[in-house]
């Protein structure tokens, strides 16, 4: 169950976004995460969709691999929706005992659920195309303006990186901390919550546990190859933008152009 | 009351492309009062098989039997198979949580429901068990050495009392002394308590001094279940699949092959030192025999 | 000139309670000397607490000893200033692959010593490549660290270390977390990297079969080292091993039980061609 988490991963493959500097990825996601947000209509949302399509067809990720990831977050979206469908008030289209289904209230849910969907899928296609190593690259890159407000960019890039190269190892780390502590005839699934909040310190103990001591590890590892931050470092894959990376700020720009002529039309 | 496994398989991934079989068509009886010996390479699926006996893992196809009800029906009491089938993960030590030893080994049997008495009384026999000093057992359990943490923690199971014991290689990243001393607690409980060990291992040799009976596991299907003296001498079968049998049978069978008449069959270095003396004082005594014949 | 030069060498964990008073100090390495020349393929042999990992986290500056001195490759690793040039010189892998694996892709990965150190892109990709061949994961390259065996992955951190061209590397149990069969090919790998490469190894473990193949082995117990010699003079004497908690290969101990019962078998027995050899001789 644990391991169809998803979100954050890498997905091994040669495509054409694959290849795309993470600088034109990065700002790409965060352009497409603010349209999301700005241009939240029908058009908006079919323009919106339109690239997100071209995205996974040109990423040649599986739709599969990518709905998976989509599992762990259902929980949240059917809660937000039913809060949306009973909660917002307009016109009646339902009406049943206390609860009244308002045809703003379908309209905002279904905005919601499109929205969030969009946001985790359209996320995930940088993750799932670009290695933490580039994106940490990238991020890198992007921040070092900010360097004059003392902000660690390096630091920043390399923190992230590692967290999402130690995600899967923890991930499954839990799975095999829960199945012990069942084998202890642990329950993790009965009683109140206070109840299951107290079950989970058997999972968490040993978790934090593990977690600490990887990060030691790790560190030490890190400074035993010469690991002393951003100064004086090289790069085996230095970023430098390629006629590819030109053809997709064109699609970009493109997108941002539809997106407002639709706003303006409609 | 033993542990039934009928046609038992396990499908990575049913119904896609990667599907794949983790474990096929297992047919097995575990009895009570056994020392079993589980060896097979990584992905053999000797982990998944373990799991499967106290019900972490649901059999795909077949069934789990115990007390001659499928393991796997709703109505079966999951809690009562996990006090009667106890596991002890690869590694243990990286579950104990408690602030002290003492909680952390009462933690299996209080899950059980008993009362607070009998969970201390418990706690404390496993510990003793186990052989763990007394004036640790108030102690965190991560300021003992790496030795003392995995007793500890095989304590933790051994307290639910359970009537059969896996053991996932309990002696990983131990020393040798460290791996003997284990592995002579864990047969005083199967000697002493009549407690059935299943004891999954990578070593031959270790399995070899224990064991009564060996099972080995090849891409998911169980290719060998047998003595020691039995499974090791299909040392060349064996070794075709990536494991190998005790140094000493190499040594017995390369000493035939030489044309010293020993029996192959010596697993342990105890009867290989007895079987060589007695070959050799055989030669001996036939030396000194006057030759009567000619 | 010797690689490694270990001189009289004493290290305390001193432990403090909360105002800083000194509550217990524990001497993990207690007085060692040792000298380690160019190209040779040294084992510290030692049981769980001997002291063997803190002793060889002195060997790349990651300790420095409270007394007495380290000289790796003719740098003092007490002087500040040789920390970066030691651990380039002396390469560290240590026991779980897991927690030493920084990069998600196999090549990425190896490539972030040399990144470290400064090596131009054209060059890192050749070290890559090259150290990749060394350990025979290049086929591996574009792969995540995730999908491979712990064989493998210990590999790939051995690569990692080979890319920044040290003239030794240090082991710290690199086959604790392994199957036997990964034990094997990290094993393997050593010593093509010893005959090919030149590059010394000092291996730490306590396992004894891997000791067999080395120039020279130590055995350490309570800090201190008790044995040295060939591994064929330190499995011949079964009692001592025994009673610093290691074990024997198989044959010298059937050797020894043997010899201990009458049978005339020669000392120094380590593999079991050499003892059915003598067997035969005797039968």
């Amino acid at each position: 169950m644990i391991r169809d988490i998803t979100v954050g991963q890498y997905y091994r493959t040669e495509s054409f976004v694959h290849r795309l500097d993470p600088r034109v990825k990065l700002l790409g996601t965060f352009l497409y995460i603010i349209s999301l947000f700005v241009f939240s209509s029908v058009p908006g949302f079919i323009v919106s969709g339109a690239l997100l399509v071209v995205t996974i067809w040109a990423s040649k990720v599986p739709l599969k691999f990518i709905l998976r990831g989509l599992k762990p977050i259902l929980l949240l979206l059917s809660v937000t929706v039913l809060f949306n469908l009973f909660l917002i008030k307009g016109e009646p289209v339902v009406q049943f005992w206390r609860f009244t289904i308002t045809r703003e209230g379908i309209q905002s849910a279904v905005f919601l659920v499109i929205r969030i969907v969009m946001l985790i899928v359209g996320s995930s296609m940088m993750t799932f195309t670009t290695t933490p190593n580039q994106l940490t690259d990238g991020i890198e890159s992007l921040l070092k303006p900010f360097r004059i407000v003392k902000l660690p960019a390096h630091e920043i890039a390399m923190m992230m990186s590692i967290a999402l190269r130690f995600i899967p190892i923890l991930l499954e780390e839990t799975d095999k901390i829960m199945k012990a502590q069942s084998a202890r005839g642990a329950d993790f699934e009965s009683g109140n919550i206070f109840h299951r909040a107290k079950g989970m310190l058997p999972i968490l103990v040993p978790l934090f546990v593990a977690a600490f001591r990887r990060a030691n590890d790790l560190a030490m590892a890190m400074e035993a190859r010469c690991y002393r931050g951003g100064e004086g470092r090289t790069r085996m894959k230095p970023l430098k933008y390629q006629t590819q990376d030109a053809a997709a700020f064109g699609v970009l720009t493109l997108y941002v152009a539809v997106h407002i002529t639709c706003k303006v039309l409609w | 009351m033993s542990i039934i496994l009928d046609h038992v398989s396990y499908i990575y991934e049913k119904g896609t492309p990667q599907e794949h079989y983790a474990l096929k068509d297992i047919n097995l009886v575990i009895p009570k009062g056994e020392f079993i010996g589980v060896i097979g390479h990584t992905g053999s699926g000797k982990s998944t098989m373990m799991q499967m006996l106290n019900g972490l893992i649901a059999p795909t196809e077949g069934m789990v039997l115990f007390r001659g009800q499928d393991i796997s029906d709703r109505d079966f009491d999951k809690k009562y198979l996990r006090s009667k089938v106890g596991m002890v993960f690869q590694y243990p030590e990286y579950q104990l949580f408690e602030s002290t030893v003492f909680k952390d080994v009462c933690f299996g049997p209080g899950n059980l429901g008993l009362d607070q008495k009998t969970v201390e009384l418990r706690a404390f026999s496993a510990l003793h068990q186990m052989q763990f000093p007394d004036e640790l057992f108030y102690q965190s359990p991560f300021d003992l050495s790496g030795g003392q943490k995995r007793r500890a923690a095989i304590a933790g199971v051994l307290a639910m009392d359970p009537d059969f014991l896996i053991l996932d290689e309990p002696t990983a990243g131990l020393d040798p002394k460290g791996r003997d001393e284990i592995l002579e607690l864990i047969a005083g409980l199967q000697k002493e308590q009549g407690k059935t060990i299943l004891l999954v291992s990578h070593s031959m040799d270790d399995v070899a001094n224990y064991v009564n009976r060996i099972l080995v596991l090849n891409e998911g299907k169980l290719v060998l279940d047998a003595q020691p003296a039995e499974a090791f001498s299909y040392y060349k079968e064996l070794e075709k699949i990536g494991l190998a049998a005790p140094q000493v049978t190499y040594i017995m069978n390369e000493l035939q092959e030489k044309g010293i008449p020993v029996r192959a069959g010596a697993t342990t270095l105890r009867e290989a030192k007895q079987e060589i003396l007695r070959v050799f004082s055989d030669n001996r005594a036939k030396e000194r025999e006057p030759i009567h014949d000619t | 000139m010797g690689m490694i030069e270990v001189k009289n060498i004493i290290f305390e964990y001193i432990r403090r309670d909360e105002e800083g008073n000194v509550e217990s100090i524990n001497r993990a390495v207690d007085d060692i000397s040792l000298d380690v020349q160019a190209g040779e393929f040294i084992a510290v042999l030692g049981h769980n607490g001997s002291g063997k990992s803190t002793f060889a986290k002195h060997l790349n500056s990651i300790l420095v000893p409270t007394e007495g001195s380290v000289w790796v490759d003719g740098m003092d690793t007490s002087a500040e200033r040789n920390v970066w040039d030691i651990r380039q010189s002396a390469g560290m892998v240590f026991q779980n692959p897991d927690n030493q694996i920084i990069g998600t892709v196999v090549e990425e990965d190896v490539g972030f010593g040399p990144e470290n150190i400064g090596i131009p892109t054209d060059e890192i990709w050749n070290r890559v490549a090259d150290s990749l061949k060394a350990v025979g994961m290049y086929s591996f390259r574009k792969m995540s660290p995730n999908k491979l065996s712990g064989g493998q992955k210990q590999r790939v951190a051995i690569a990692g270390i080979v890319a920044m061209r040290p003239k030794c590397i240090i082991l710290d149990e690199p086959t604790a977390m392994l199957d036997p069969q990964g034990r094997q090919e990290v094993l393997k790998t050593l010593h093509a990297l010893n005959k090919m490469e030149h590059v010394t190894i000092v291996l730490i473990t306590h396992y004894m079969e891997e000791v067999i193949g080395a120039d020279k082995v130590f055995v350490m117990d309570a800090g201190k080292i008790r044995m040295q010699g060939t591994p064929r003079e330190i499995f011949s004497d079964v009692e001592q091993m025994k009673s610093l908690r290691l074990d024997v290969p198989a044959a010298s101990l059937l050797a020894y039980e043997l010899r201990k019962a009458g049978l005339r078998l020669p000392n120094g027995i380590l593999t079991r061609e050499e003892l059915v050899e003598a067997l035969c001789q005797l039968y």
